[in-house]
């Protein structure tokens, strides 16, 4: 088929056109960044962090985060403008309910929604700092946004590699991505002996790049990957399952939604492959107990079944091994807001302790020198561990810790701590 | 176009936002992960040293902090000698003294081993509490929650039992008649994988039984060889505390088994010798007390003068104020020191050592 000349000339005149116009702006649009961030923030009403999440998410990250501005603006004396922040008062801006909850984040209409959330909070006066967004569908546009004024964007909960692959100046992500929870699954099932594995996982961009991060570490390990399928959405387990149940494997890595999963964890039982369940995604390990052991099959006076396997899924905090940190701070959660704390309130109270840190070392309120010093030096000690950021603004130096979830006879999670 | 599909839009909406960011300004160079800090890995157990190095040196320079990773000691090998670009710069693991770590990764790689400190554990009671000679493989047999029904014997057909050894002198009539109570550290802690490379896996090996097993199944064998007791006979510290104050304490008939800078931070405590031979600095200073082993550092050369802080790094670690008898690594985490003769040769090497030198020390004349 000949192709339509005319068309094409005028997709080149507006490509042509578009990329001159960009151009221009672009190089407007970063003089304009440049002098933002150049200028000190007007902080004389208070320093301004903002939390930006959606209704599910986003309270748990505020909490994390109000427990440390409580804690900080406690040190801080008016009368002589010392403690606090630079000796000021910080404040909260809470928008963690305002965003649609990260199921619904597709389309356009969310889009603009998210957009209207991330410039009503760039409206804030003495604004220092966002913290938030769940999905890197609404978290990308958003930074965008962000960057525009220059204010540093923490996200303590996205492991998608996606937003970080622009490594946006103003961009830091506290969780680690796909890949790196994917790598260091991958030596622990090694650590424990298992030498030999069937990936299965959905269709998503997202499982796909865990599932070659394992591939790839598999490789240097010696792990060998017996089998890989990717299942389209609504698939019957029977179909791929019936035909494992010959090979030798000692452990199945399941990547997709926490419904999948379990499905498949049951389906591996039911099947007649007793092995363990690895799933190298971060989920809320109490909950995936509770909902394990309600999908789990029954034997006589509604026991588990004893046979049924063990799962073993990548945390931040090990229970059973906390920290001296990590103690007070659980402690001092309780206390304040009267219920245990999670991990994402862990991630909400670092990503404030970190942005607290790095204007103490820039010395002033001076977004540039802030993201600078977060870049370049920082190694900030948090109740989670060490935040370093890559060039790109992904921490890299979260050493996870693993939970063995059973749930025949007395359900149990038991912990593979990191070790430094 | 109106029914392109979900997937469709999604991948449309993060072009956009990609194009957006490029026009915005992240920089190209951003994008790509040139790395500007060192990479440690290490069995769990060692990187607590490098944890603590790496923070003293990001508090005194402001310094972004080494990625510290963990596998175990096999892992943690193959994954620093991978032949890859982006494969860690250094490992810290535990050697015996009878292998050569400048050799693990081949003849083709250029590796610099210093050795830092050592890991010690001792088996220790309170003043006034049961003092007594313990073979590592007694001890074994104390620790282990099944062992082969008949341990004289050659052939692995025998099977396991559940230990039946309830009191010391049931395992030999040499030891005292009393109830075997051991605490130790945490369970799944660092520190038992240390209990287990040098107590319970040679010990176990030891036993006939275990070694026919291992030349037909070795991973069965590994893992009857380090399942541990419960109580009443083993009883595990609690995690929280133990890191807050690694300390055991025990009381009447009680042995614990923990680190020997932990022991000696803990007012009158008695160690047991272990075969023989007490947990002094003489015997360890002459490789001659068996819960013991060195701590080395290993270096890929080729990296040295290339990523930033690895040089000072290896300085740091090495130096009389970290790994010295008064240093931090001491006195916080509990590392039993090197003799100081072989701590200035460690340092020596790291000031010295060059891409094509592996650590020979360079006479003045060669030297640039």
């Amino acid at each position: 088929m000949r192709p339509d000349r005319s068309g094409l000339t005028r997709r080149a005149l507006l490509a042509g056109a578009s990329g001159t116009l960009a151009l221009g702006s672009r190089q407007a649009m970063a003089e304009g960044i440049e002098e933002q961030g150049a200028k000190d923030v007007d902080t004389s009403d208070g320093a301004v962090i903002a939390v930006v999440g959606d209704p599910q998410l986003g309270p748990m990250v505020r909490d994390g985060m109000q427990l440390k501005i409580e804690q900080i603006n406690a040190t801080l004396n008016k009368a002589d403008r010392s403690g606090g922040l630079l000796g000021t008062e910080l404040r909260l801006y809470d928008a963690s309910t305002d965003l649609p909850p990260a199921s619904d984040v597709v389309g356009r209409d969310v889009r603009s929604a998210v957009l209207s959330v991330a410039r009503r909070v760039m409206g804030q006066r003495g604004l220092i700092g966002v913290i938030g967004h769940t999905a890197v569908d609404d978290a990308l546009p958003a930074s965008i946004t962000y960057l525009n004024r220059g204010i540093p964007f923490i996200a303590p909960s996205i492991t998608s590699s996606d937003l970080t692959l622009h490594g946006l100046d103003n961009l830091f992500a506290i969780m680690p991505d796909n890949a790196e929870i994917s790598t260091q699954t991958a030596r622990l099932t090694f650590d424990i002996g298992r030498r030999r594995a069937i990936i299965l996982r959905d269709r998503s961009d997202g499982a796909l790049e865990i599932s070659r991060a394992y591939r790839n570490e598999a490789a240097v390990l010696g792990l060998e990957i017996i089998d890989e399928r990717s299942l389209p959405k609504g698939s019957s387990p029977r179909d791929y399952l019936a035909g494992m149940q010959g090979k030798r494997v000692d452990h199945l890595l399941i990547i997709g939604s926490m419904e999948m999963q379990i499905g498949l964890v049951r389906f591996a039982h039911i099947f007649g492959l007793p092995v363990l369940c690895v799933l190298p995604t971060m989920v809320n390990v109490e909950m995936f107990r509770d909902q394990l052991l309600a999908a789990a099959p029954r034997i006589a006076n509604g026991r588990v079944d004893p046979s049924f396997p063990r799962v073993l899924i990548p945390v931040l905090r090990a229970r059973s091994n906390l920290s001296t940190k990590q103690v007070e701070w659980g402690d001092q959660f309780k206390t304040r807001f009267g219920t245990d704390a999670l991990d994402l309130s862990m991630q909400g109270t670092d990503a404030v302790g970190l942005l607290a840190a790095s204007f103490e070392r820039a010395g002033r309120f001076n977004v540039n020198e802030a993201k600078r010093v977060m870049h370049g030096e920082l190694a900030y000690n948090g109740v989670g561990g060490r935040i370093s950021f890559r060039a790109n603004g992904r921490i890299y130096t979260k050493l996870l810790n693993f939970a063995s979830v059973r749930v025949a006879d007395t359900p149990s999670i038991l912990y593979y701590p990191a070790g430094a | 176009m109106a029914l392109m599909p979900i997937l469709g839009v999604r991948r449309l909406l993060l072009a956009f936002a990609a194009c957006l960011a490029a026009l915005l300004g992240a920089s190209p160079a951003r994008a790509q992960d040139d790395r500007d800090y060192m990479r440690v890995i290490g069995a769990s157990e060692m990187l607590v040293y490098a944890a603590q190095v790496a923070t003293k040196l990001s508090e005194q320079a402001q310094r972004k902090f080494p990625q510290i990773e963990q596998s175990s000691g096999e892992g943690a090998r193959r994954t620093f000698c991978a032949k890859l670009r982006d494969s860690p710069d250094m490992m810290i693991a535990p050697f015996g003294i009878d292998k050569s770590p400048e050799k693990i990764c081949g003849p083709n790689e250029s590796l610099l081993a210093l050795p830092f400190g050592r890991q010690v554990f001792v088996l220790y009671a309170a003043q006034g509490g049961p003092h007594f000679n313990v073979t590592r493989g007694q001890l074994f047999r104390a620790l282990a929650r099944e062992l082969p029904r008949d341990i004289e014997s050659d052939s692995a057909e025998g099977g396991f039992r559940p230990n039946p050894y309830q009191r010391w002198s049931d395992i030999s009539p040499d030891l005292p008649d009393i109830p075997i109570r051991v605490l130790g550290p945490p369970e799944r802690t660092p520190q038992w994988l240390t209990v287990e490379s040098l107590l319970m896996r040679p010990a176990c090996f030891e036993m006939p039984a275990i070694k026919a097993l291992a030349k037909v199944d070795e991973a069965t064998a590994e893992s009857h060889c380090l399942s541990r007791r419960g109580r009443p006979a083993v009883t595990f510290a609690d995690g929280a505390k133990y890191n807050a104050k690694p300390e055991i304490v025990p009381r009447g008939m009680e042995l614990a088994l923990n680190e020997r800078r932990a022991m000696l931070l803990t007012k009158d405590m008695v160690p047991l010798p272990i075969d023989g031979v007490e947990p002094d600095v003489a015997n360890l200073d002459a490789n001659r007390y068996i819960l013991a082993r060195p701590l080395i550092a290993v270096t890929k050369v080729s990296r040295l003068d290339h990523i930033p802080n690895l040089r000072n790094f290896i300085r740091e670690l090495v130096s009389p104020r970290a790994s010295g008898p008064r240093g931090y690594l001491a006195l916080t985490v509990g590392m039993d020191t090197l003799p100081e003769i072989a701590l200035s040769k460690s340092a020596l090497r790291a000031e010295f050592a060059q891409a094509g030198g592996a650590g020979k020390l360079i006479k003045s004349g060669e030297q640039k």
